[in-house]
């Protein structure tokens, strides 16, 4: 390795707040994006952190091979990818057991979450490339993919918001990063179907007592709630920003007309 | 009972449009006596109906639409052909009105790779539409241009009552035509009107979800020809 990682002794510091300086139940900078890709139905782009990840839509499209069809609902099918240069150590391109288990459990992420059912004998795909990784990345993946989705024109039930909580020097906290992931005592990411309160996806690596993982679950809600909010916005921005700037071009006519009608 | 949105708000997948008493429409769904949007899309009501006018989104057959589309295959039996939608199309001997024994020697086959305007005659979650050519209008579309937008932005580009197509059939070209499912097709006698179509047309598709839009387009339009215009004189004198 390059770098050699030094391992921390402590996760959280003598003054409470983490070794990125956040509060133990506060989220990392996030920066979503849509329509980012212009080839693809819909795309996003997703900053969580130190994660950068695009996710791209196409779909839902003619099913080649045809045998793979389902007479009933379109076929979901999302492919997870980490570049070769998104961790610290060069990540073998060939597709790894790693990627295919989070191709899998974002598929059934997200998979509530569309009327399949609207596009029989079709697929639905999503490529999901994870350009930096820093923890969380199954997470932000889910996020960005559910804004694509959206982006997309696909109809859903509701967005798809996800989040990680977990366990650190004894305390609760919320979207862990890379170091906690891999010094804490427990990692739990969580997605959900934030107005329903369908939760989708939930894996848990490390111990909680029961009451630790109530507490952690709760945590979870608050933050899926914030990005949720965050998704919502990104979404209508992209449609709000043009028609306040075509605004401010029919004002600026207006105000052109009036000169004219003075000088006259 | 109120509604929860003014006419023509953008709302995202999930949002709560109304509750009680309503229909739901296109791009929304009912849950427990409560409507949502099921799309990113502007919120409308009509009489008891809420329904998303989508912005973004494949084109979905609909019989008694008029598409163009690409031959893809092409034999005696039929022809398959791709309306740019989410299952490709077909064409078969029968699909024509003439009916008997005689129908299969009329049935013209096109090549690969032309371009026809069709119309959908028969469509359904089973099987893939079914095209007809035999129709005034329909048929080969030879030489021209064919360029893409989205599907969803089609109404706009054809305006209320027909305004925005007649305008662009006034001031470029009245060799133009639109396919429901987002294909245009235009043959101009000259480069310059078809670059000022181009233009117009992305135009009309960044900006089909905002008001006064055929204003904007009929200046649009005069300030590119102007611009034409100085070029040529400029390269004259």
């Amino acid at each position: 390795m390059l770098f050699e990682e030094k391992i921390p002794e402590k996760l959280i510091r003598n003054d409470g707040l983490r070794l990125d300086g956040r509060k133990i139940d506060e989220l990392r900078p996030i920066k979503f994006e849509v329509g980012v890709l212009s080839q693809a139905d819909g795309s996003a782009y997703v900053e969580q952190g130190r994660n950068k990840i695009i996710a791209a839509v196409y779909g839902p499209r003619e099913l080649h091979p045809k045998h793979l069809a389902l007479q009933d609902r379109a076929l979901l099918r999302c492919l997870y990818r980490m570049a070769t240069f998104s961790v610290s150590e060069r990540k073998s391109p060939a597709p790894s057991r790693r990627e295919a288990e989070l191709s899998t459990i974002i598929t059934q992420a997200l998979q509530p979450a569309i009327f399949l059912e609207y596009y029989p004998r079709t697929s639905i795909d999503v490529y999901i490339e994870i350009i930096e990784a820093d923890g969380g990345t199954r997470c932000a993946s889910i996020n960005a993919a559910s804004l694509a989705l959206a982006d997309a024109g696909i109809p859903l039930r509701d967005l798809v918001a996800a989040c990680a909580v977990g366990k650190a020097d004894g305390q609760i906290i919320l979207d862990l990063n890379d170091l906690e992931d891999k010094y804490g005592e427990a990692d739990m990411p969580m997605a959900m179907l934030y107005r329903r309160g369908d939760v989708t996806l939930l894996q848990m690596d490390g111990q909680f007592t029961i009451d630790e993982f109530n507490k952690a679950l709760e945590l979870g809600k608050t933050g899926i709630s914030k990005i949720y909010q965050l998704q919502k916005e990104t979404l209508r921005n992209k449609y709000l920003s043009i028609r306040d700037e075509v605004a401010d071009e029919s004002e600026v006519r207006i105000e052109i007309s009036k000169e004219v009608e003075e000088d006259e | 009972m109120p509604v929860n949105f003014e006419n023509n708000q953008i709302v995202s997948p999930g949002e709560l449009l109304a509750e009680g008493d309503y229909l739901s429409g296109e791009g929304s769904f009912k849950e427990d006596n409560k409507i949502y949007s099921s799309i990113l899309g502007l919120a409308v009501l009509k009489g008891k109906i809420i329904s998303v006018i989508p912005l973004q989104g494949p084109y979905y057959p609909k019989v008694g639409d008029i598409v163009i589309g690409k031959v893809l295959n092409s034999s005696p039996a039929g022809m398959r052909v791709d309306i740019n939608s989410l299952y490709s199309a077909a064409i078969f001997p029968s699909s024509m009105n003439e009916k008997g024994p005689r129908s299969r020697e009329k049935f013209v086959q096109f090549d690969v790779g032309e371009n026809l305007i069709a119309k959908i005659i028969s469509f359904d979650r089973t099987h893939d539409p079914i095209l007809t050519i035999d129709e005034v209008g329909l048929g080969k579309l030879v030489g021209g241009r064919i360029i893409k937008i989205h599907p969803t932005k089609v109404p706009r580009v054809i305006g209320k009552k027909g305004s925005m197509i007649k305008l662009l059939k006034e001031e470029l070209t009245d060799k133009i035509k639109i396919g429901q499912n987002g294909i245009v097709w235009f043959s101009t006698n000259s480069d310059a009107i078809e670059d000022i179509l181009v233009a117009v047309l992305r135009k009309i598709e960044r900006e089909a979800h905002t008001s006064g839009l055929t204003d904007r387009v009929k200046e649009t339009i005069k300030k590119l020809k102007e611009e034409r215009l100085n070029v040529i004189r400029r390269e004259n004198t």
